[in-house]
């Protein structure tokens, strides 16, 4: 694998050689009051899949039904390397003059079934599935993702972990679970690490403070953030430009096998209507 | 160290195997509680904020350098052999509009009282940016002072290396100048462009001890969160400042500027190559 030598070549080979990922996603759920959660990351569902939550943990790959790359599929395997190098978005939701940001993430793995009653120290399908990318854990964040609604009691929760040096045992910082705001399906809240730590290898163990008295169902998601973009409507429907990620120097590898998926952080709390969210994302092979 | 050249360089130079993209997520809660309110139209500091790598900022002690590898730090690589390390571009969002800057965290000091009225000594001596051109004086404070506004000067060594130097005074204590966290600039005297080395500084008593410092910091530059949920993208090819050198040992590190009560939630990259 070669690094690019011009800036031709790099459009060139995104734009001739290279593959361009389309998608679609969309979040509708009218019967849910918090359709989007202010102020924090929700993740966004592959056609509306609200059934496919994870149990037993599992390491996933570009082949994972879910998996945003699916116009077409992330080959899997390749000899050379992939690189992001175009973003462009499309974005419609009920509410004009929104601000969103959207993220770009390699869902590394993730399992589910855990309780928001429980205050002992859950290890019900964990620990995490071992890494099959960025195996060393370095740069990989552990997400509190919630699958079935918790209850409105707001608590905190810490998890056991084993960190990018392969120590284990290490504890996280209390992430916050906060009614109304990272309680709710969707929910997609990154746990801070303990001092001096840069990333996760696997969660044993979750701990939360208190009962948040609706058992819910919740889950450890380990992933890895690709890149950022923003998504204005200023209008009902709103078109970003073209993001060339060389400009800001916002390139990055991608992994062939990743298993990408995207999150948004909200400026609204809209309790009803669809938000539609399609675009490309290109992708240079050298 | 060779100068980079053009786009193209630039595509090699992100595609070597060399890039940098270092970020984290600041989770708006410093350890075990919640982050206390911030104020509209002033600085919170984010040096003791929860961070998804790296770490929380420690409350200094006595003066002490920092750099890459100090707890708080966003921790990128120093460029290798007699490379130069360049930003190219930084992107960030929070949960509330506001203004980000990015500075190199060159020195601290902490444990100094807010009801001590004579000269508290400060000290400490660069190891970056030693020449001062640039470099600001900030109040940081640990643990709130108090209710009693007074205002604060600090006695320092400016660019051009004379001692004795005197920061107009600037509003210390009483509500939106003593809160945990919050940071406040120390603006230079008349022609001054920079800062040395700070000897000491001086108010009149807040009535709360609390516990604050003295950060000198070198700002790199902004990033403006227009509303809750947005994102901003600044590229350092096309706009300004152009391709912000990272010095070797860099203490990278972050401050906000409110817009609300709302203590933010960021994430946030910065992307360099090195040449």
């Amino acid at each position: 694998m070669a690094a690019f030598t011009t800036y031709a070549e790099t459009k060139s080979l995104t734009e001739t050689g290279g593959r361009s990922v389309v998608f679609s996603v969309l979040k509708s759920n009218g019967s849910n009051a918090n359709l989007q959660l202010n102020s924090t990351w929700s993740r966004m569902q592959f056609n509306n899949d609200t059934t496919n939550i994870p149990s037993t943990a599992a390491a996933l790959s570009s082949t994972t039904a879910g998996a945003l790359a699916q116009h077409p599929k992330l080959p899997g395997t390749l000899t050379a390397d992939l690189w992001l190098t175009e973003l462009e978005f499309s974005y419609g939701h009920v509410i004009p003059g929104t601000r969103y940001t959207a993220f770009l993430f390699d869902r590394l793995s993730h399992q589910g079934g855990l309780s928001g009653t429980s205050t002992s120290e859950q290890t019900t399908n964990l620990p995490t599935a071992a890494l099959t990318r960025h195996t060393s854990g370095e740069g990989v964040m552990a997400f509190l993702e919630v699958y079935v609604n918790l209850g409105s009691t707001s608590t905190t929760a810490t998890i056991s972990y084993t960190n990018q040096a392969g120590t284990a045992g290490q504890i996280s910082k209390e992430l916050a679970i906060t009614n109304n705001l990272t309680n709710l399906v969707d929910g997609f809240t990154p746990f801070c690490l303990a001092d001096g730590d840069t990333g996760v290898r696997s969660v044993e163990s979750i701990t939360l403070a208190a009962s948040t008295l609706t058992a819910g169902n919740f889950g450890i998601t380990l992933a890895k953030r690709i890149a950022m973009f923003p998504l204005d409507t200023g209008c009902m429907v709103e078109r970003q430009p073209l993001r060339e990620m060389i400009f800001g120097g916002a390139v990055v590898k991608i992994d062939p096998a990743a298993c990408l998926m995207l999150a948004i952080i909200s400026g609204s709390t809209a309790s009803t209507g669809v938000m539609c969210a399609q675009g490309r994302i290109g992708l240079a092979e050298k | 160290m060779a100068a980079i050249t053009d786009i193209s360089d630039i595509a090699n130079l992100l595609t070597d195997g060399t890039a940098q993209h270092a970020g984290y997520f600041i989770d708006n809660r410093i350890q075990a509680a919640a982050a206390v309110a911030t104020i509209a139209g002033q600085y919170t500091s984010l040096w003791r904020y929860n961070k998804t790598n790296g770490g929380n900022g420690a409350i200094p002690g006595a003066a002490a350098v920092c750099d890459r590898t100090t707890l708080g730090a966003l921790g990128q690589a120093n460029a290798s052999g007699a490379k130069t390390l360049w930003a190219l571009g930084w992107e960030g969002a929070a949960t509330q509009p506001g203004v980000m800057v990015l500075y190199d965290r060159l020195l601290h000091v902490g444990g100094l009282s807010g009801t001590v009225t004579t000269a508290q000594t400060v000290g400490g001596t660069l190891t970056r940016n030693t020449g001062g051109v640039g470099n600001e004086i900030w109040v940081e404070i640990y643990t709130a002072v108090g209710t009693t506004a007074t205002t604060i000067t600090a006695s320092y060594t400016n660019q051009a290396g004379t001692t004795g130097r005197t920061t107009p005074a600037v509003v210390f204590g009483g509500t939106g100048a003593r809160e945990e966290s919050r940071m406040i600039r120390l603006p230079l005297a008349d022609g001054d462009t920079g800062v040395q080395a700070v000897a000491s500084v001086t108010h009149t008593t807040t009535s709360t001890a609390g516990s604050y410092g003295v950060t000198i910091a070198k700002p790199l530059c902004r990033g403006f969160i227009e509303a809750q949920g947005a994102c901003f993208y600044r590229d350092f090819l096309g706009g300004t400042p152009a391709l912000p050198e990272i010095v070797d040992d860099a203490c990278l590190a972050m401050m906000w500027l409110a817009s609300n009560t709302n203590a933010p939630r960021i994430e946030t990259v910065l992307h360099m190559v090195e040449k």
